[in-house]
């Protein structure tokens, strides 16, 4: 009934090559699917959002408060309440995205020809190309570090070389630009410059160094036909030729990406989220401890899955002003 | 509290999460989950410096 070639009789190419010798109907078609799936769910998960938010913090300047401690002042003690009501209010905040990110992902392996993403995401030999072009790719998608994830494993799915999925990966969250413009308007000028400056090392730097962890891909070396391994799920370079084929593929993609999100959603975030007072404290007992608070909140920080922009609220609380007087969250 | 910690929060809240690491952690060989999760850690140190540094 379907048409694709299995991966696995794939003769290895090195960068995607030309087009000439591919009919290029199908080609069009899915990217076309991909495009329409891909800006359909953007507008409505974050574009459309973003673009009324913007406007909201330019009149009030506010965020309103951390998700950490919602009206509190600061953490609720260990608790099931703790773990059940961080769970919900995190859920409340991703859900549109996880499902956009959930369609496009599937749409990554479904639609899109493998080789056009390839074409943007592996530069040749180049992983600092590669990280490059991931984290540029990761501007206009604005998701949180939850939702990038099946994103991710799609784009990886598909071969993508490690530094470029790396970029893609930590880029969506650190480099938002929806989240830099909030920082710029409500913050000093200092934090959305402190944000930039080591985002871009993080994004570009660290994921091409990273990269050379994973053996095998984009050697230097190489002749031209060395080639990355193609993973075993990956799909034909030209994408699905028949119809029904794509239309499976789409919902067997769906069907994988939510199956293994929901049950490791819950565990998780309950986990982190019951934890958080331990996670994050504040106040007194933190206090005398200088540089270790800072070592202690990096590794927290590190761990920890808040919504996009959430960090914003939540950092700026630990600055001080909400802790240590008698006001209310403070409206800038 | 101060400026410190915030500025390690600001980086690190964001940019990677146990949940997101699990979920690729099938994706990428595990030493270059562990690998990015030092790196973003790290990163926030410096991020912490530099905001105290500039501010």
């Amino acid at each position: 009934m379907s048409n694709i070639v299995p991966p696995a009789d794939l003769a290895p190419v090195g960068s995607p090559g030309p087009l000439s010798s591919v009919p290029r109907r199908p080609l069009l078609v899915g990217l076309t699917a991909f495009a329409a799936v891909a800006v359909a769910g953007l507008t409505w998960a974050k574009w459309d959002p973003y673009w009324h938010k913007l406007f909201h913090v330019l009149a009030t300047a506010n965020l309103g408060t951390s998700i950490l401690t919602g009206k509190a002042k600061a953490p609720p003690a260990p608790s099931w309440h703790a773990a059940l009501s961080y769970t919900i209010a995190y859920g409340k905040s991703i859900w549109i995205a996880l499902v956009a990110a959930l369609l496009i992902a599937s749409a990554v392996e479904a639609f899109l020809p493998r080789r056009w993403l390839l074409a943007v995401l592996q530069r040749g030999h180049s992983r600092l190309a590669g990280s490059v072009a991931g984290g540029l790719l990761a501007l206009p998608c604005m998701m949180c570090t939850y939702c990038t994830a099946p994103l991710t494993v799609s784009i990886r799915r598909q071969g993508v070389p490690t530094s470029s999925a790396l970029a893609y990966w930590v880029g969506n969250p650190t480099l938002n630009p929806a989240v830099l413009a909030f920082l710029a308007i409500v913050l000093p000028w200092q934090w959305v410059t402190v944000r930039i400056l080591i985002g871009v090392v993080l994004v570009v730097g660290v994921t091409t160094v990273v990269g050379r962890l994973s053996p095998g891909e984009l050697d230097a070396t190489a002749s031209q036909t060395m080639v990355p391994p193609v993973p075993s799920g990956a799909t034909d370079l030209d994408g699905p030729t028949t119809l029904a084929g794509a239309g499976r593929r789409f919902l067997v993609a769906l069907g994988r990406l939510s199956v293994t999100l929901l049950p490791e959603y819950l565990v998780v975030v309950l986990l982190l989220g019951g934890l958080r007072g331990w996670l994050f404290p504040v106040g007194h007992s933190l206090a005398g401890l200088g540089v270790l608070a800072v070592l202690v909140f990096a590794v927290v920080g590190t761990l920890f899955v808040i919504p996009t922009a959430g960090e914003i609220p939540s950092s700026r609380d630990c600055w001080g002003p909400v802790w240590d007087s008698a006001r209310p969250a403070p409206c800038w | 509290m101060g400026l410190g910690p915030a500025g390690a929060l600001l980086v690190t809240l964001a940019a990677l999460s146990l949940p997101s690491m699990v979920m690729v952690g099938r994706s990428f060989p595990v030493r270059v989950i562990l690998a990015m999760a030092g790196g973003v850690a790290v990163l926030g140190l410096g991020a912490a410096g530099l905001l105290v540094l500039l501010s």
